[in-house]
């Protein structure tokens, strides 16, 4: 006999009079006896509590006879229960290891008498069916299917997803079954979790699933879905990819007819290949068509790491557009993030290289501030190192840099997520050891707090002043993964622990530490975005801080910072932990200028073409850069940041791409008499202001200075922003190769005091290796 | 394809099953929901979709089918609840989320129906829900398990827990 004690679930399902073989083998522990019987009683009052409490509650007679009335109408849409062979090819597939899950709005019920006419905006009467082995109930799943399809003209504005969970994304999640995965998946709010999701389309939904279709499998993919919004407004969802079930002679096809959505595309990494990418029109419909996968389920770990595409800067001619005009960024995460890749041996993918992000990885050497403005320009300019009648022009930012003890007070709430994704060596553990050198840096005059979120959310510490190292030690040491990640919550309780300790005039931020699997939902992405917006109009900021891979949603992560007024770093070890939150802290936390933008003026008699460096997703409208409203990047104490331009001076031969020049346009000549190639205009506000100062610094190059005469830090960002360009195979590179890379970086590398330049020439030589392959 | 796709119950049949069922199904969808309104809604689209079922598809299980359905309609409905007020609402995302004190408010505007089943319904959503199915339907483990597609092992933790909890807020009570 097996003894079990009062902590044992069995315990109670002994108590409750449960039948099995494994009950008859076990016994209470003597000193728990009590407590069973206590348990006993319970369970006797709670049955007669709820037996004598049958009040009759029943159906209105009203309610009865629409039931009835419907019921006379059933005979009409019994052919909707007539089943098409193909439903049973489903079902057969389903038994096969696929689990799905078809959502759709539920029609309104009854029609004569419409009892929740649904404005645009709750589009949330989601009926959901689980699909599991269970035949009978995938064939209601399609035939509610076919009624969301072919009821559609009441005029009521509706929302269709297919949301389609397949048997590795169960196993990805860790659970065992598909039981299980309905059970995750509710306490994760089933229309809360973005994985597994394939579509979120507000506008006329017509989903079809074409004629031809015999059957549909997934398996990871990432969608991207960008709303028309020109300021980075994507949502990247995760979820699993469409693949050929060879089931007789049938194609699997799926059109998701979107009209008005500007830009769609979907990616993902099909098995081995790397990525695929299909776009829609600007007004048209976009068709996602499933990739044929020869061998059925991907050999490969799914990958579910998602990015946003960039599409690279090209030359813009000064006549037709003489400001250039964008966002500061000092984000880093697209380096460690290649760096991950590289050193894992595998070929970053392009779009996750965000070349700014990259040059701006390293720290320069640049003057410190003098005067009012909280930073110094420093702008430079060499001929180009991969086009030598071509000009680099660098514009360098620094951040006044603060002494540690004149910091202002923080107010940390970190919020964490434990879900089980995060239980890897290099999740979890890591931010553990980042946050513990974080508390180590932090004195009494500052607070942490520690959320958790997952199934679950809490306070796992209690807003705490940074003297008692040990209690916030021990909170941290005792953080522990389990369960799914559900973001929602979590977030609402970090934003409110950090509004209650705010700190006047101090460092106020909330900061994510997650691999990047933020599960908040897919239609709830926007309310996500508007919270961060809107605390950080409050000043409380939000950073992001991504750990680990596998799921890693780098798009997500960048624009959630982007849009608190933060910034986003990620981490793949512990010198990273140590630069992010140590040597970089202060910089990472104390925002010393907020919503920098440059706009660049260029003067067409000296400048006939310029192209913008990376800063792909900063680029702003020029009306932007005078409109206080528009949200843009944020400096922090000691951070620098660096802007390259590839310039092509007056005089040298540009490709118009076949656009005739004005035959009454004419460059401004000497006339002016101004020799200035630019004038370099910035816009920024005081962290705690709202209107911005202007200042201006015009510039005057020498088309004869060499390359190798520029300075160390010059030579290196150039090295830097080759690498990147080389890397996402840019049409620039000109006759760049990784050895030029390599030499550059190599002799530029001055003032290396963390040894990062000199990674940075090894790692270009592993990713030289790489691409020789 | 079933032969007897087309086997239609007449209307006594559905009239029968609902007479027969809505009080618990009602019961069942309210410990979801915690409220009774809504549970009615709930319930009554639950049997619009019984008038339009193949008979095959509930023939022999047709109490489990009415449980299922009864519990995605519920769950359907505070997902669509949730949608509108994330963020807005913290206690919604903490009901939902099945964590804290729960659903207290919504309880305590029921009718007060004993001490214990208030008690009850102050219980995170899920173990309030799977409590009701198992002293008012008695249910087995097995039989919760099938309906709310849990496993029999997730059932038996849930429930231990919310007996534990309970036990704890029974006595502080029986002690006042």
């Amino acid at each position: 006999m097996e003894k079990i004690s009062k902590g044992d679930p069995r315990f109670t399902a002994k108590a409750l009079g449960e039948q099995s073989e494994e009950l008859e083998n076990v016994e209470i522990t003597s000193e728990d006896l009590k407590e069973f019987e206590e348990t006993l009683a319970l369970a006797k009052e709670l049955e007669n509590e709820f037996g004598n409490s049958e009040s009759e509650e029943t159906l209105s007679e009203d309610q009865i006879s629409d039931l009835g009335k419907r019921f006379e109408e059933r005979d009409s849409k019994w052919k909707l229960l007539m089943f098409p062979g193909w439903v049973y090819n489903v079902a057969a597939c389903l038994a096969i290891g696929a689990v799905g899950v078809v959502m759709y709005n539920d029609k309104g019920l009854f029609e004569e008498e419409p009892r929740r006419p649904s404005p645009v905006d709750t589009v949330a009467e989601v009926d959901q069916v689980a699909v599991n082995d269970d035949v009978s109930e995938s064939a209601i799943a399609v035939d509610r299917f076919e009624e969301a399809k072919t009821d559609r003209d009441d005029g009521v504005e509706r929302k269709t997803e297919i949301r389609v969970l397949t048997k590795e994304f169960v196993d990805d999640l860790g659970v065992g079954s598909s039981k299980q995965l309905l059970e995750y998946a509710d306490r994760a709010g089933v229309s809360g979790d973005a994985n597994g999701t394939l579509g979120n389309f507000t506008q006329p939904r017509t989903v079809q699933i074409a004629e031809t279709e015999a059957v549909f499998k997934l398996s990871p993919f990432t969608v991207d879905a960008s709303g028309g919004n020109v300021y980075r407004d994507t949502q990247t969802l995760a979820g699993g990819r469409m693949a050929n079930v060879p089931l007789e002679s049938a194609s699997s096809t799926i059109v998701l007819n979107v009209p008005a959505a500007p830009y769609r595309s979907i990616s993902g990494d099909f098995g081995n290949v790397r990525e695929s990418r299909l776009r829609g029109y600007a007004s048209g419909a976009s068709h996602m068509q499933a990739q044929p996968l020869s061998g059925g389920i991907p050999a490969s770990a799914p990958n579910r790491e998602g990015y946003d595409h960039i599409e690279e800067n090209d030359f813009r001619s000064v006549m037709d557009n003489p400001l250039s005009t964008f966002s500061i960024d000092v984000d880093t995460a697209s380096y460690s993030n290649m760096r991950r890749m590289i050193e894992g041996g595998a070929r970053p993918l392009p779009d996750a290289i965000r070349i700014e992000e990259l040059i701006n990885y390293f720290k320069y050497d640049y003057a410190e501030p003098t005067g009012e403005t909280p930073f110094s320009v420093n702008i430079e300019s060499a001929s180009a190192p991969w086009k030598s009648e071509h000009q680099l022009v660098r514009i360098g930012l620094k951040g006044k840099t603060i002494a540690q003890d004149e910091r202002p007070a923080a107010n940390l709430v970190f919020l964490v997520d434990v879900s089980g994704s995060m239980g890897q060596k290099n999740k979890l553990p890591l931010a553990q050891e980042a946050l513990k050198l974080l508390v180590e840096q932090m004195g009494s005059d500052d607070r942490i707090a520690i959320v958790v979120y997952a199934g679950s959310s809490g306070l796992v510490l209690p807003s705490t002043t940074a003297n008692n190292q040990e209690t916030i030690q021990h909170a941290i040491d005792n953080l522990r993964s389990g369960g799914s990640t559900k973001g929602g919550a979590g977030i609402e309780l970090a934003y409110k622990v950090a509004t209650e300790k705010f700190i006047d005039g101090g460092i106020n931020r909330v900061v994510l530490c997650t691999d990047g699997d933020f599960n908040v939902g897919v239609t709830d992405d926007g309310s996500l975005v508007r919270l961060i917006e809107e605390k950080a109009k409050s000043g409380v900021f939000f950073s992001a801080i991504g750990f680990g891979n596998g799921n890693y949603q780098d798009g997500k992560m960048e624009q959630l910072s982007n849009k608190g007024n933060g910034n986003y770093a990620y981490i793949d070890g512990k010198q990273e932990a140590r630069k992010v939150f140590v040597d970089d802290m202060l910089g990472t936390l104390h925002t010393i200028a907020k919503d920098v933008k440059i706009q660049v003026d260029f003067n067409p008699a000296e400048v006939t073409a310029y192209r913008l460096i990376g800063y792909v997703n900063r680029k702003l409208a020029k009306e932007d850069f005078n409109d206080d409203k528009k949200d843009a990047g944020e400096i922090g104490a000691g951070h620098t940041v660096t802007a390259l331009y590839e310039v092509v001076p007056a005089g040298v031969e540009f490709d118009t791409k076949g656009v005739d020049a004005s035959k009454y346009q004419r460059p401004a000549t000497k006339t002016t008499g101004s020799e200035e190639w630019l004038t370099v205009k910035l816009r920024y506000k005081a962290p705690n202001e709202d209107v911005s100062q202007l200042v201006d610094f015009p510039y005057t190059g020498n088309v004869e200075r060499e390359f190798k005469n520029a300075s160390p830090d010059f030579r290196f960002a150039s090295s830097v922003a080759g690498f990147g360009m080389l890397l996402r195979d840019s049409t620039h590179k000109g006759n760049l190769e990784m050895d030029d890379v390599i030499e550059i970086a190599r002799a530029a590398r001055s003032k290396d005091s963390n040894g990062l330049k000199s990674e940075f020439v090894e790692l270009v030589r592993k990713a030289k290796a790489l691409l020789e392959e | 394809m079933g032969k007897r796709t087309n086997d239609v119950r007449d209307w006594d049949e559905v009239h029968q099953a609902i007479l027969s069922h809505q009080t618990a199904l009602i019961r069942y969808a309210s410990s979801i929901l915690g409220e009774r309104e809504g549970a009615k809604d709930v319930v009554q689209e639950v049997f619009l979709k019984l008038c339009k079922q193949p008979w095959r598809d509930v023939e022999g299980h047709l109490v489990n089918w009415l449980f299922r359905v009864t519990r995605n309609q519920a769950l359907d409905l505070l997902r669509k609840e949730k949608r509108m007020s994330l963020f807005e609402n913290p206690e919604t995302m903490e009901r939902l989320a099945g964590v804290g004190e729960s659903s207290g408010q919504d309880a305590r505007t029921q009718e007060r129906v004993g001490s214990l089943l208030e008690l009850v319904g102050q219980l995170p959503g899920k173990e309030r829900e799977l409590v009701t199915l198992k002293f008012q339907q008695g249910l087995s483990y097995k039989e919760i398990s099938e309906v709310t597609g849990m496993t029999v092992g997730n059932v038996g933790y849930v429930l231990h827990h919310a007996l534990k909890e309970l036990k704890t807020r029974w006595s502080a009570a029986e002690s006042v």
